[in-house]
């Protein structure tokens, strides 16, 4: 089984003059097509492994491979480009650009892989934006539309690369009940439909039983 | 259209006050700079042109004999020179048809004239002057002294033993054109027929000079067929005094520029304009600290449209573009803008700012280049003012500020 990030014995220690390691020794495997759910308490650690699965952040100890390729050695550069290409990401808050109309959000992952608009990805844009219902809102800016319906701009965003995992960070965690059903059926859906792995920190327990596996942080372990 | 110039855009038309607002400070401070610059250079230009309009750009004068030491200085040995006036009579230019001829072919000068100078005393009535008589050929002279043009009454014309005489000695003798005066030297007593009243702009000159015909000059001096001055014009005025080292050195005559007989306003206009560099130096530096403060806080408000933009695949050398072209972008309207004001001021101060008889106080134009100069320097000014802001928010790390 090809997996798309495979974490080996990462450990984070953060600061500098009085260390903490906020995650033990973690290893983990995402294989293509995945509905991970990742569970915790508050401040156990899930927003620093994501990170890190991410190519947000670098472990202190251990490794991380993306597709079979070890990512300590490359620099920052090379860290963005993989990053874009490989990776999209959901956060709890939006965080649409609000300069930018929704459809120029979505194009924008786009346009910084190839420096520039090209043919066919405004085109791209609608459609993604069309999947997730926002077919008739793409030049709206993020501040004319609803919390749910910017969670799903954000999650077409995520879409634009066809990365190979999308990686959540509570994704549902500021919307209403409604709305959170809606964008996480979204997810189970692209998943089942394009083959795009998820990996999503949740607290709430019925969401996280939807998913195909769920692993729980305690303490920076994995359990 | 560039990924990092499509977002500078957005994000200068998101912020639109902001952006008004350094872009308005951008156009004060060129405004500043333009206004101040054509003031002082139509200050300098006018200044240039009173004290050339009475002179020649450069003069060969075979009697102003420089020092010429006997011995070779060299070793231990240090040789002291001084003038020893050798002659009693007035050194000539020899050959000089041929070499006026020279002179003239010689780059960088436009047009060269024959002088012949020498002193005498008027005399009208019982009244006597001293004065500088110079013997010319009026035709040649006035392309290097516009002297043709200076004429306030009569012709200019120097026929037989006509002469042209300076308004404030017309005016101190209370003589006119028709009039006769005579002039003495060693030689004698001749009478001349006042053809031209001239006024040169310059007061020691209409005062002090009197112009006849180089032959009669040549006649009143006691130097048949000879000349000891030789004036010449210039293509590029403050070139002068490169030129004239040269020629001295090819003719081996004495030779004096404007430049260096007008030192002491050089100096002043030089310093003139060192000021006033440092003053559109100085609005310059607070432009680019607007400009940058400005770009600093905004940078800090997007701390985290900035990581996510890094999350998203863009490179840090872009995210720096992004506000290095809103710096770019901020200098470049700012200062086309502050062009236009900057003229309009310059334009109202020498429309209000009038001689007695309705004439500017001075010239005040600008040519297209000097335009695009304040341009490009205010468009640097502005990525040099982003630079800070740019490199800050290169280094924002999208794990520290993405939740
Ligand atoms: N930049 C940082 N510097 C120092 N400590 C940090 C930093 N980021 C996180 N931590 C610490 O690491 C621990 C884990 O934080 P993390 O954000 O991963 O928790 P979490 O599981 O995502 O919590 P939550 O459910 O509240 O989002 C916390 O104790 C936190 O204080
Ligand atoms: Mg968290």
């Amino acid at each position: 089984m090809s997996a798309i990030l495979e974490l080996r014995g990462v450990t984070k220690t953060y600061g500098t003059r009085i260390k903490t390691e906020v995650l033990h020794g973690i290893d983990l495997a995402v294989p293509r097509g995945d509905f991970l759910a990742i569970t915790g308490q508050s401040g156990s650690g899930k927003t620093t492994l994501l990170n890190i699965m991410g190519l947000l952040d670098r472990p202190t100890n251990g490794t991380l491979a993306v597709n079979s390729v070890d990512t300590a050695g490359m620099d920052d550069e090379a860290i963005t480009a993989l990053r874009g290409r490989t990776l999209g990401f959901v956060f709890q808050f939006h965080h649409l650009l609000p300069a930018l109309t929704v459809i120029e959000n979505v194009m924008m992952p786009l346009m910084a892989d190839k420096g520039r608009e090209t043919p066919g990805m405004r085109d791209a844009a609608a459609a993604l934006l069309k999947r997730v219902g926002l077919g008739e809102r793409l030049n709206y800016k993020p501040d004319e539309i609803s919390g749910g319906q910017r969670q799903r701009a954000a999650i077409a965003r995520a879409l634009a690369m066809k990365p190979a995992v999308i990686l959540a960070d509570e994704p549902t965690g500021n919307l209403d009940s409604v709305s959170s059903g809606e964008v996480f059926a979204l997810m189970r859906e692209l998943n089942k439909s394009d083959g795009t792995a998820f990996c999503v920190v949740t607290h709430a327990a019925d969401i996280a039983k939807q998913c195909d596996r769920i692993v729980e942080i305690v303490d920076g372990r994995l359990v | 259209m560039p990924f990092s110039v499509f977002i500078a855009f957005k994000y200068l038309l998101d912020e639109k006050r902001q952006t008004l607002f350094i872009m308005s400070a951008c156009a004060i401070g060129v405004a500043v700079m333009v206004f101040l610059y054509g003031l002082i250079s139509g200050l300098q230009r006018s200044l240039v042109d009173r004290t050339l309009g009475s002179q020649a750009h450069i003069i060969l004068n075979a009697n102003k004999e420089k020092p010429r030491p006997l011995a070779e200085a060299g070793g231990d040995t240090a040789v002291m020179a001084r003038v020893e006036r050798g002659f009693d009579r007035p050194q000539m230019i020899a050959d000089w048809p041929r070499r006026l001829e020279a002179i003239a072919a010689s780059s960088g000068i436009v047009a060269a004239a024959p002088r012949l100078t020498g002193a005498a005393l008027l005399r009208r009535g019982d009244v006597t002057r001293p004065v500088g008589v110079s013997g010319i050929d009026p035709e040649s002279f006035t392309t290097i002294v516009p002297l043709a043009k200076s004429v306030v009454a009569g012709r200019y014309d120097l026929v037989g033993d006509e002469i042209f005489v300076g308004k404030d000695l017309a005016d101190d003798l209370g003589v006119t054109v028709g009039d006769r005066v005579a002039l003495q030297t060693r030689g004698g007593a001749f009478n001349f027929l006042i053809s031209a009243v001239f006024d040169l702009g310059n007061r020691s000159v209409n005062e002090n000079q009197v112009f006849v015909s180089l032959r009669q000059a040549q006649a009143l001096l006691e130097a048949p067929g000879d000349i000891n001055q030789i004036d010449t014009r210039v293509g590029e005025i403050f070139e002068a005094e490169r030129v004239a080292r040269r020629l001295e050195k090819e003719t081996g005559i004495e030779t004096i520029s404007w430049m260096e007989q007008n030192s002491q306003l050089l100096i002043a206009l030089r310093s003139q304009s060192s000021s006033s560099y440092l003053i559109q130096f100085f609005v310059m530096v607070a432009v680019a600290l607007g400009i940058a403060s400005v770009l600093v806080v905004s940078v800090v408000q997007k701390r985290a449209e900035i990581g996510i933009l890094r999350a998203f695949g863009t490179k840090r050398s872009v995210v720096t573009r992004i506000f290095l072209i809103q710096g770019a972008v901020v200098g470049l309207l700012g200062s086309t803008v502050g062009c236009f004001i900057g003229t309009g001021l310059a334009m109202f101060f020498r429309d209000s700012a009038k001689n007695p008889d309705g004439t500017p106080l001075f010239p005040i134009s600008y040519e297209l280049s000097e335009y695009v100069v304040f341009i490009i320097i205010a468009t640097l000014v502005g990525i040099i003012a982003a630079s800070l802001p740019a490199r800050q928010a290169a280094r924002i790390d999208p794990a520290q500020v993405v939740h």
